[in-house]
């Protein structure tokens, strides 16, 4: 197995991208859906050459010196939707290593193993709300309490809001997997659910 | 010996490079945004550097008609050097709003966090650790220190003491969490919940028909196909709306989950399997 440890500028995008959207994410998205949409992308149609990507200039010759995502992204497990990486197996294996803090490169994640099952009626199985995989890329303030209070039931959600952008939905579908992947939140089948 | 290159290139410049540089320069202190900054602000220093780099914006306009292009770039960078002097000043303001932005916000997330903690030692009755209890008083000393240097404009020195205080909490709420799993159940008070409930998971579904699954329905066989159960989920929604009009939720939930059924068989027309 190729264990190429990569330095990914996308992290650094993603962080970006992530501060941008806390400031505005929640109050474009109702009217807009546009963004949510935008890792919907099939992947016939999909293109993620620098230069089409409408976050790099195109103009400048420099980006001709920037390691294309085709390349970068070649050794690391894939997925079915968004930018077709499973980021939490990539981590998960080691074959990537995001800096936790921009500004301190010794700084280590401090995550916690805390779960929040969402029972969901019908057929569709539980969601797991798993705050390791979260706390290893983010910061409790991240989400607490700009997008959900820290208290278990507080936060009232449904999956049309999601996929408008509130919630859950800040992220993904913008900077971590989109919604089309239903399984990977709803794993939670509801015999196993612990009450 | 080097003169014949320069004045090809300074021939250059006048033509085009300098046409477009004093285009630029002048959106630059007129258009650009730090440009209205220095214009609404009330900072006297930042619009005399913007005075200046229009006077010399000037100066490249005179120079440029008489066709000396080297004055027209020695005038040009003065003028730039003069409007990013003026920006610095009111950047200053940009950093500092944004300082205080980031402390509020900062102190906001900590104010719940420091509830939860609260509230989650109070819950853990057995096992009480008097030292989750201190964690408490001094996170909340550093806040009140905190504060202190933020009222006084120390926004720095009040970023850090609070971002410490931060991570003192963070790491007993780890600590208090770890390894558990919460149930999140799902019960409805009265049979008028249950139908809001069901609604929002009809629209759910047609969401992903008009959203993820747009592009498909419009393939005219495929698309055929997806209209006989979304027409019946259609039908079937508006029955239901009908009985929740007349309030009868029971018979309104069972013809809703009913709707969302077909709707979910056009959504595994499409090649999407969500169980259900
Ligand atoms: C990606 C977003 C996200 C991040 C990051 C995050 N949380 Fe949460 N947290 C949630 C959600 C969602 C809930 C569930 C709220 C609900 O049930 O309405 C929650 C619930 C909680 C609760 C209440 C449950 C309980 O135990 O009583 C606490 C406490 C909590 N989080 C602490 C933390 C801490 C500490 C961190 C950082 C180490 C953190 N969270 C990071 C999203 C997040
Ligand atoms: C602040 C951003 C943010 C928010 C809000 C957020 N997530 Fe995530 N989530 C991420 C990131 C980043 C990852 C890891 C990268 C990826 O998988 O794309 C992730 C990963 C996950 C995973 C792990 C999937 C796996 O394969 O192990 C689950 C499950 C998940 N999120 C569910 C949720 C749910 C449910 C909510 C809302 C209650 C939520 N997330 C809210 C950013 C967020
Ligand atoms: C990012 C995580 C995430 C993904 C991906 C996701 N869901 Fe959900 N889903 C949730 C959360 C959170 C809830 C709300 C649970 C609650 O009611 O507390 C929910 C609720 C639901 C509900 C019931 C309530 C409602 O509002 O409709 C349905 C049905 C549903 N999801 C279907 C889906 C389908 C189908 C997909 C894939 C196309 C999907 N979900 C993908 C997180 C997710």
């Amino acid at each position: 197995m190729n264990k190429r440890q990569i330095t990914i500028t996308s992290l650094t995008l993603f962080a970006v991208a992530l501060t941008a959207l806390m400031g505005v994410g929640v109050v474009n998205a109702a009217g807009n859906p546009n963004p949510f949409n935008r890792l919907f992308v099939p992947p016939k149609e999909r293109d993620t050459a620098l230069k089409n990507d409408k976050i790099h200039d195109p103009s400048v010759p420099g980006l001709k010196l920037l390691q294309q995502p085709k390349e970068a992204f070649a050794p690391l497990p894939g997925s079915i939707g968004g930018n077709y990486i499973n980021w939490v197996q990539a981590l998960n294996k080691g074959l990537i290593k995001p800096h936790f803090d921009h500004l301190d490169a010794s700084k280590e994640a401090l995550s916690m193993d805390l779960v929040i099952v969402m029972e969901v009626k019908g057929s569709m199985p539980n969601v797991a709300f798993p705050h390791k995989e979260h706390t290893v890329w983010l910061e409790c303030t991240n989400c607490h309490d700009s997008i959900f209070k820290p208290l278990k039931g507080a936060n009232p959600m449904s999956m049309a809001e999601i996929m408008l952008g509130q919630k859950c939905g800040v992220c993904h579908g913008s900077v971590a997997f989109p919604v089309t992947e239903c399984r990977r939140c709803h794993t939670e089948s509801k015999k196993t659910a612990k009450k | 010996m080097a003169d014949e290159p320069r004045r090809i290139i300074t021939a250059d410049a006048s033509k085009l490079g300098v046409g477009q540089n004093i285009g630029f320069v002048e959106k630059l202190i007129h258009e650009s945004a730090a440009a209205k900054q220095i214009l609404k602000s009330d900072n006297p220093e930042a619009r005399a550097f913007q005075e200046k780099a229009i006077m010399h914006l000037d100066e490249a306009r005179a120079a440029e008609k008489q066709g000396n292009a080297e004055a027209v770039a020695k005038a040009l960078n003065k003028a730039k050097l003069a409007i990013f002097m003026g920006m610095r000043l009111v950047g200053g303001k940009v950093v500092k709003d944004k300082k205080q932005e980031n402390y509020n916000k900062k102190r906001h997330s900590l104010e719940s966090l420091l509830a939860a903690h609260k509230r989650i030692r109070k819950e853990n009755e057995s096992g009480q650790d008097s030292r989750d209890a201190e964690v408490e008083t001094h996170t909340q000393k550093r806040m009140q220190e905190a504060q202190a240097y933020y009222d006084k404009g120390e926004l720095i020195k009040a970023g850090d003491v609070l971002n410490n205080a931060y991570l003192s909490l963070k790491l007993s709420l780890v600590k208090l969490r770890d390894g558990k799993t919460l149930v999140r159940s799902l019960h409805f008070e009265t049979r008028e919940d249950e139908y809001r409930y069901e609604l929002r998971r009809n629209d759910t579904h047609n969401m992903l028909i008009n959203t993820v699954l747009k592009k498909k329905r419009e393939d005219p066989r495929l698309g055929k196909l997806m209209d006989i159960p979304l027409k019946e989920a259609d039908k079937l929604r508006t029955e239901a709306e009908q009985q929740a009009g007349s309030e009868n939720y029971e018979a309104a939930i069972k013809t809703l989950e009913e709707s969302t059924k077909h709707i979910i068989r056009a959504i595994r027309m499409a090649g999407i399997f969500i169980p259900g």
